[in-house]
């Protein structure tokens, strides 16, 4: 049998993968369709002599023993903690809130917009933490049928995980903008608004992967995200895998039940033992694999894997650093939630379920350059914008949806920074149908499928398995965000395939 | 300018015209409001209300303060005729393309529902002339409530090559095939027809919806699925002089030339009105027979003409009674009586493979494709299957003695098939199977019947016993496994038979 493994998909997890295995003394080849490496963490020129990260570029939740493991440092990642967890800024009715990494420095804030919400803080931090410390374990390595009881014996996780986030936030506190920023966390990235059941688990995931001591902190690359990829590619070549970018493949080849290599859009054919797909399942089965060699079960099974959670990306060069109301500098630094209120959200995720655009959309804004100048020309700053809650499939199209969108984010940015329209010098903008496009994310859900608790842990594919039932050839592993444990920049899925590979 | 009735007619005209206003969707009216639809003095709109409800065409609201809409009242507005919403059961009954003609003739009120479908079960009080008719000279079955599903595209001969047993490489414009499909356990889903109309577009008709089946099959495929079942109205015509009739009636077909299973399309009546139609020699009888394919528009042009045609040779309207009696005789096994559908059988034990419904003559292994189901045939090929459809056969002497012991004479003749399953034994002993469908056939002279039974009580020849109903009691008869169809005349396959002569 072929010994070689290829890898589909030069994203995080793939290039994980690829070190891990290469690492191990395994013939590795990686394939990546784009021209450069990181697929939704990879930083591109959108603006020009800007380096924009064109998905997610919080590196908060990677693992910090795969990167040791790799010697990413030694390759040339650095790491930059942003003083400010997540921000929420003022409005004409609303406060500003800060949440710091800080527990202290948190309440100090809370007290003077609520004295109820920060006298509870601690104990929602701590209380938060112990619930994500327990999910950790099953989130960081294949699950096993312990896992399950482990789960069940600790009916707040299970209450925390299924219930509403807006219901369990509102248990303990009452200031809008608090409640709006937390759900601004947790909810990006999904289709559900705070008010739907099972909201409660993208936080616990955020914290449990974000360091279970405290809320999850943000993390960047110096130089963007794409560092990263740069920094495990190095690794992974200078343990002597081969990394192909601008390499697509078009099949996963199968023969009599077995994958039996990969075949390239230009024709190519590469023979390999294994091949470890990080891309979604519905790309993996039905048009790698192809759907006519599946059991038709399965095939239904895939068509109805959720990919809610489309999200547009807006680029903003601009001539300073915005004013967002009631907020210091090194409080630009986090995520900064444009949302007043929870129901902000729950109103985009109605208009989206609808196909439709929010009135009033909100949007989770990154300033990086206010922690690494570098990423825009001396005198500029970048502002990214994410507006989330989008659908895919918007009612009369993209072509028509592109500048209602655009002029509707430009009202609501005025509308928290004032003035900035003035500072604005460029901007591009990436849409859910540019995210398949472009990156292969089906349906533009960012995290391969939803994370929502039916989608999530033992109901979500495994490297080898979903719900049970082998994968539909032997030789194949999943190692991308659609599998356990799910979406973000975690590397865990990467590292679980290949650790689930080299196991056997 | 309108056209204006003569006096006497006059009332009878706005009589209806009121009628007409009230339909399910407008049960209720009140007169001043009609008086002013209609253009009617009120006085006389009361009149005419007045005698549409005492002849209980329209009835009165609980406060008797509005006309009511009754429904079925014969000449009152129609529902809008609801869509089967793929597959789904309708609110409402629906009506086939065929239902003014085939309830015109229907004078015993003998309706039944078929797939949502309001259906004639018999004509007559009794289904027998109607059984007789098919069997001697035509009888004329409205089978429009087949669900329908017309593949097209390139790769439409792939998709079916997947889906179904048989092996669609074979297939030829022109041709019919019969074929099972299964599910991936290789347990049977349904069976039909699927005829091939050109290179890439075939039409399949089954018993049950499987819109979404074919679908998820065919994902990835270039190939369109659509249901067309509401597009299509189906009649039978089958029996002994179904060619005379056929030909009397179609032009463009040479049905001397037309084999078993295959299709040709032609027109039925002559002008602007002529309805293409497309023929298949095919039918549910195991008779000589066709079955014409008609676009709905067409539908009561093609049934005028195979009725008017018919006259010369003994044609009937026959309803679903009869239907049942000769599918029997011909040993054709039915969905949901004879064998459950794997896609809505509760326990796992009442699922059955091809084979084991009498169909494994449709399961070709030999085929290249991969089919669904394929892996699971393939090992059930090699151990044998576990249970067998067979004939049984019950003499009259058997019968006369279970009878004798309360006085009677069997009370068998005249009677439809029955399709309550009763237990099989091996004589005397365990139960080994059940009979799913059986009657006194009154052409054959016997008790016959369709039975699964365990594979090792399926040789012909063996005896086995079976319950009937001796008055309340329930007896044990002596059956006898005999191959099927019990009946299966030359005609039904011969080639240039001249109509009607093999009788």
């Amino acid at each position: 049998m072929n010994e070689r493994i290829a890898i589909v998909g030069g994203g995080h997890n793939g290039l994980v993968a690829a070190a891990l295995l290469a690492r191990s003394g395994r013939d590795v080849v990686l394939f990546e369709a784009r021209p450069e490496l990181g697929g939704l963490a990879s930083t591109r020129e959108l603006i020009p002599g800007h380096r924009v990260d064109a998905g997610s570029n919080d590196l908060g939740m990677f693992r910090r023993s795969v990167m040791e493991e790799l010697e990413l440092g030694a390759h040339g990642l650095e790491l930059i903690e942003a003083p400010a967890v997540a921000a929420v800024p003022a409005t004409a009715g609303s406060s500003a809130v800060v949440l710091w990494p800080e527990v202290g420095r948190t309440v100090e804030g809370l007290g003077g917009v609520s004295r109820r919400d920060a006298a509870a803080w601690p104990g929602f931090v701590f209380e938060l933490a112990e619930r994500a410390a327990a999910l950790e374990p099953l989130l960081s390595r294949p699950l096993e049928l312990g896992d399950m009881g482990r789960l069940l014996i600790a009916p707040e996780v299970l209450r925390a995980l299924s219930s509403s986030l807006d219901e369990s936030l509102r248990e303990r506190f009452e200031n809008p903008s608090l409640l709006a920023g937390l759900c601004g966390v947790a909810l990006p990235a999904t289709g559900l608004g705070p008010r739907a059941n099972g909201t409660g688990w993208p936080l616990l995931f955020h914290c449990a992967l974000g360091g279970s001591d405290r809320l999850a902190p943000v993390v960047r690359a110096q130089g963007g995200a794409g560092a990263l990829a740069s920094a495990l590619a190095a690794s992974a070549a200078a343990s002597g895998a081969e990394i192909r970018t601008g390499a697509s493949v078009s099949r996963i080849l199968v023969d009599s039940g077995r994958v039996a290599g990969v075949r390239l859009t230009d024709g190519e054919r590469i023979e390999a033992g294994a091949v470890i797909s990080t891309a979604t399942p519905s790309v993996t089965f039905l048009d790698l694999i192809g759907a006519p060699l599946l059991e038709p079960g399965f095939v239904r099974r895939l068509l109805n894997v959720k990919y809610r959670g489309a999200a547009a990306r807006l680029a903003l060069s601009l001539d300073g650093l915005p004013a967002f109301r009631g907020l210091e500098r090194p409080a630009l630094t986090g995520r900064i939630v444009l949302a007043e209120q929870p129901d902000d959200i729950e109103r985009a995720a109605d208009a989206a379920k609808y196909r439709r655009l929010p009135d009033r959309p909100w949007i989770e804004a990154a300033l990086p350059t206010a922690l690494d100048p570098s990423l825009a020309p001396a005198g500029r700053h970048l502002l990214l914008a994410t507006v989330h809650h989008l659908p895919f499939d918007l009612e009369g199209g993209w072509d028509a949806g592109r500048p209602q969108l655009l002029a509707r984010v430009a009202d609501e940015l005025e509308r928290w920074a004032p003035g900035i329209g003035g500072l604005v010098r460029e901007h591009a903008l990436l849409l859910p149908t540019d995210f398949e496009a472009d990156y292969g994310a089906t349906a533009g859900g960012l995290h391969h499928g939803e994370m929502n608790p039916s989608q999530s842990l033992w109901l979500r594919p495994s490297a080898s398995a979903w719900t049970g039932e082998p994968l539909p050839a032997s030789g194949l592993w999943l190692g991308g965000a659609g599998c356990h444990p799910g979406g973000g920049l975690t590397g865990l899925p990467g590292t679980i395939a290949a650790v689930s590979l080299l196991r056997g | 300018m309108p056209r204006r009735a003569p006096q006497g007619t006059q009332a009878v005209q706005r009589a209806l015209g009121l009628l007409r206003s009230f339909t399910p969707e407008a049960p209720e009216h009140r007169l001043s409001e009609l008086a002013a639809a209609h253009g009617l003095h009120p006085s006389t709109t009361h009149r005419l209300l007045g005698v549409l409800e005492a002849e209980g065409l329209i009835g009165r609201s609980p406060d008797s303060q509005a006309y009511r809409w009754v429904p079925g009242a014969p000449g009152a507005g129609d529902a809008e005729p609801s869509s089967r919403q793929n597959g789904l059961r309708p609110l409402e009954p629906l009506r086939t393309p065929f239902h003014r003609r085939t309830s015109a003739r229907c004078e015993s009120g003998a309706w039944r529902d078929w797939s949502g479908y309001t259906c004639v079960e018999t004509y007559e009080p009794t289904p027998e002339r109607e059984y007789w008719a098919i069997r001697n000279a035509a009888g004329l079955i409205d089978v429009s409530p087949l669900f329908k599903y017309e593949f097209s595209g390139a790769d439409a001969e792939r998709l079916l090559g997947r889906l179904m047993t048989r092996d669609f490489s074979k297939s030829r414009t022109g041709r019919v095939m019969y074929t099972s499909w299964c599910n991936e356990e290789g347990h049977l889903l349904q069976d039909g027809n699927v005829q091939r109309l050109a290179r890439e577009r075939f039409l399949v008709s089954a018993a049950e919806p499987c819109l979404r089946w074919f679908e998820d099959c065919g994902w990835g495929m270039d190939v369109e699925v659509r249901d067309v079942s509401e597009e299509i109205g189906v009649l039978a015509l089958q029996g002994p002089r179904a060619r005379a009739v056929a030909e009397a009636t179609t032009t463009g077909i040479d049905f001397g030339a037309m084999r078993y299973f295959d299709l040709a399309a032609g027109a039925v009546g002559s002008g602007a009105g002529a309805a293409p139609v497309t023929v298949t020699r095919t039918g549910y009888t195991g008779d000589l027979g066709y079955e014409f394919w008609v676009a709905v528009e067409h539908a009561e042009v093609l049934w005028d003409a195979l009725v008017e045609a018919g006259q010369d040779h003994g044609l009937l309207p026959a309803g679903l009674l009869a239907l049942d009696m000769v599918r029997v005789e011909a040993g054709l096994v039915l969905i949901d009586v004879d064998y459950v559908s794997a896609s809505h059988a509760e326990i796992e034990v009442l699922k059955v493979t091809p084979a084991e419904a009498g169909l494994g003559f449709t399961v070709k292994l030999d085929k290249q494709a991969d089919f669904v189901g394929r892996r699971a045939l393939e090992l059930e090929h090699e151990r044998g299957p576990a249970w067998a459809m067979v004939g049984l056969e019950v003499d009259w002497f058997e019968l006369e003695r279970l009878w004798s012991e309360i006085d009677l004479r069997p009370q068998v003749v005249g009677q439809p098939a029955s399709r309550e399953p009763t237990p099989v034994f091996a004589p005397g002993g365990w139960q080994v199977g059940q009979c799913t469908s059986r009657f006194f056939s009154p052409l054959l002279k016997k008790y016959v019947g369709l039975a699964t039974v365990h594979a090792d009580a399926a040789a012909p020849g063996t005896e086995l016993d079976v319950e009937v109903a001796v008055g309340y009691g329930r007896r044990r008869a002596r059956a006898r496994v005999v191959r099927r169809p019990f009946f299966n005349p030359p005609r039904k396959t011969a080639v240039d038979a001249t109509p009607g002569v093999d009788e």
